[in-house]
């Protein structure tokens, strides 16, 4: 596992510190490995990014590919999931919706890890003004629904991909900006902060090598439970009409419109909803084992 | 207790302004209004002069014409007043005539769920509590984690594929009989039996090892005595902090229940002058929904301290 390059301390005390960032990492393997439901999760969510990644490749068809003589199939060894009522396979839309969903997860977790992150952090250490000004800001983005939000953005900023992940990382930083902020509070009076301090370490180098390193567990289990939640507001906004343009799929508009054929073709709204059912349960053992893992008690 | 009141209230109205400003500043910055839309999917575009008449008209109508700042009093005016003029959708409906007819939906809706969620989840939290690590245990356990994971929305579907498709003995969406609400307060409560039967089950736990406890089992008391009489009461008072929010966020999640079970309540609105751009409705309805979650943590924090006399407010 990733281990400390650099020693952070010279002489004796070096070996010690190596010896504890190894550790961390690999007691946190231990105990992730050793929990069941979090291997089969990771398992699961590696071959569903693989799957997501090589989509134009694996799909049978393409996603808007219309085929009339071939309309609201169930399904078949040339249709595994069926066909809808256009003729497209199901089967290749689902594996673009999962590439949908894990496009806006990325998209979004990104700008909450860049914003969240360094917020969380500038707030935690300078604290006066700027933790001040930023605090008034999360409780204010707390007592305003984040959905609302979501929704009028992409009212206001049109639909389409980008917009959603923008959205959603904009409503998303808060949470991750406070738990940093509280990392960082506890970490900063430190002993072994103290000490680089006294050594004439940077401000920067403070906090990029010294604090943040320590704060790398908490960050890595709240990104893990965001991508189920990213993947949860996309699909959402295009149940009611704000997500993706068509022809792309998502499973949220998978599923309106597979609603719409229950009695006649139920198959075009099972494999969607069981699809995206599955997938979010791996995320979430992916997630809870991720936090089980980092849980620094027993 | 006066003055934690206070405090909040002057904060909730910060709080409110703030959204509506947000929400207005960035309905300003949209490309394109509502009759850019209209316009472009009627038969207007062709005849360019009387559609410029028609934006004008129908500017003046709505206000639109006034400087920006004017604009956002009149609206914050409209929202004390309870006038807030017509909506862009529907002209002959005022936005405050949508909400009155449609709020009282949602708010059905989102109550009988929480009513259905605990009366499933406390007993199962109760179970889960007294018979720690039994068979009990892990299915309140199990459902709690499906539960969390899954949204109301997925879980709507497949109720809709058993009761719809297989038993055929509920319709798949309407508002005008009893029996269209239990598969959407089915959904919705569903969902959050997981958070708080979790609850339950930790506040349980907690105060069964109470001294107190250790002495009505010593005075001989039986089980319904010790833990429906005295640990039960005790127990459910931090239920309160996750129903209040729950309360909330389930009137926020009704938005895809109610587009999927079309059913007419605020949501359903709320999403369509969304995708039209209706922006009157959709600014009035956000300000209402942060207005009533906020109230809503205001009310749960006061209650709990009424409770609780070992809370005090500073």
């Amino acid at each position: 596992m990733a281990a400390v390059k650099e020693p952070l301390l010279t002489g004796s005390n070096a070996e010690r510190e190596v010896v504890y960032a190894e550790g961390y990492w690999r007691r946190t393997w231990r105990k992730f490995s050793r929990n069941k439901l979090a291997v089969v999760g990771a398992v699961f969510v590696t071959l569903l990014i693989l799957a997501a990644v090589f989509a134009p490749w694996i799909a049978p068809y393409a996603y808007d590919k219309v085929d009339y003589t071939a309309t609201y199939q169930g399904p078949s060894a040339s249709h595994i999931f069926g066909t809808d009522e256009l003729g497209r396979d199901l089967l290749s839309r689902q594996l673009y919706s999962l590439r949908v969903a894990l496009l806006v997860a990325l998209g979004a977790e990104s700008i909450t890890l860049a914003v969240g992150s360094v917020v969380g952090a500038i707030a935690g250490y300078k604290g006066g003004l700027a933790d001040n000004i930023l605090m008034r800001i999360t409780d204010i983005m707390f007592a305003f629904p984040s959905f609302l939000f979501n929704v009028v953005l992409v009212a206001v900023m049109g639909r389409g991909m980008i917009t959603i992940f923008i959205a959603i990382g904009v409503t998303s930083w808060t949470g991750l900006a406070r738990l940093v902020r509280a990392q960082v509070l506890a970490l900063k009076s430190r002993e072994y902060v103290e000490a680089g301090r006294a050594m004439g370490a940077s401000t920067s180098d403070i906090i990029l090598r010294y604090i943040m390193p320590q704060t790398l567990g908490p960050i890595i289990v709240t990104l893990a439970f965001g991508v189920p939640a990213a993947m949860m507001v996309e699909s959402a906004l295009s149940l009611i009409g704000m997500g993706v343009t068509p022809p792309m799929p998502s499973f949220g508009t998978l599923i309106a419109s597979g609603q719409r054929y229950i009695l006649s073709f139920p198959h075009l709204l099972i494999w969607p909803a069981a699809s995206f059912a599955a997938i979010l349960l791996s995320f979430t053992w992916l997630g809870d084992g991720l936090r089980d893992a980092f849980d620094p008690r027993d | 207790m006066l003055r934690f009141i206070a405090k909040r209230l002057a904060f909730m109205a910060l709080a409110l302004v703030c959204v509506a400003l947000i929400t207005f500043t960035l309905m300003q910055m949209a490309p394109g209004n509502f009759l850019d839309i209209q316009i472009l999917s009627s038969s207007l575009q062709t005849d360019v002069v009387s559609s410029r008449e028609t934006i004008g008209r129908w500017e003046q109508r709505y206000g639109l014409d006034q400087p920006k700042h004017i604009q956002f009093f009149r609206f914050m005016k409209g929202m004390v007043t309870l006038d807030l003029g017509p909506s862009f959708q529907y002209p002959s409906l005022d936005v405050e005539e949508i909400i009155q007819k449609s709020f009282p939906v949602s708010l059905t809706l989102a109550v009988a769920s929480v009513l259905v969620a605990l009366i499933i989840a406390i007993p199962l939290g109760i179970l889960a509590a007294v018979k720690q690590n039994s068979l009990w245990d892990y299915v309140a356990m199990f459902i709690s984690m499906v539960g969390n994971a899954i949204p109301a929305y997925v879980l709507a579907v497949f109720l809709m594929l058993l009761f719809t498709l297989k038993l055929r003995v509920l319709p798949s969406g309407g508002w005008s009989e009893p029996k269209h609400m239990i598969m959407p307060v089915l959904a919705l409560s569903l969902t959050s039996v997981a958070g708080i039967a979790r609850y339950m089950r930790s506040s349980m736990v907690e105060t069964l090892r109470a001294d107190y406890i250790a002495a009505a089992w010593a005075k001989g008391g039986s089980f319904r005595n010790v833990v429906l009489n005295h640990a039960l009461r005790n127990s459910l008072i931090p239920l309160i902090t996750v129903v209040g929010p729950l309360l909330a966020r389930l009137m926020v999640g009704t938005v895809f229940i109610e587009s999927m079970f079309r059913i007419p309540g605020l949501g359903q609105y709320f999403a369509q002058a969304a995708a039209n751009r209706d922006f009157p409705v959709l600014m009035t309805a956000t300000v209402f929904f942060a207005f009533v979650i906020m109230t809503m943590n205001l009310i749960v924090d006061l209650l709990y301290g009424l409770l609780d006399p070992r809370i005090r407010y500073e």
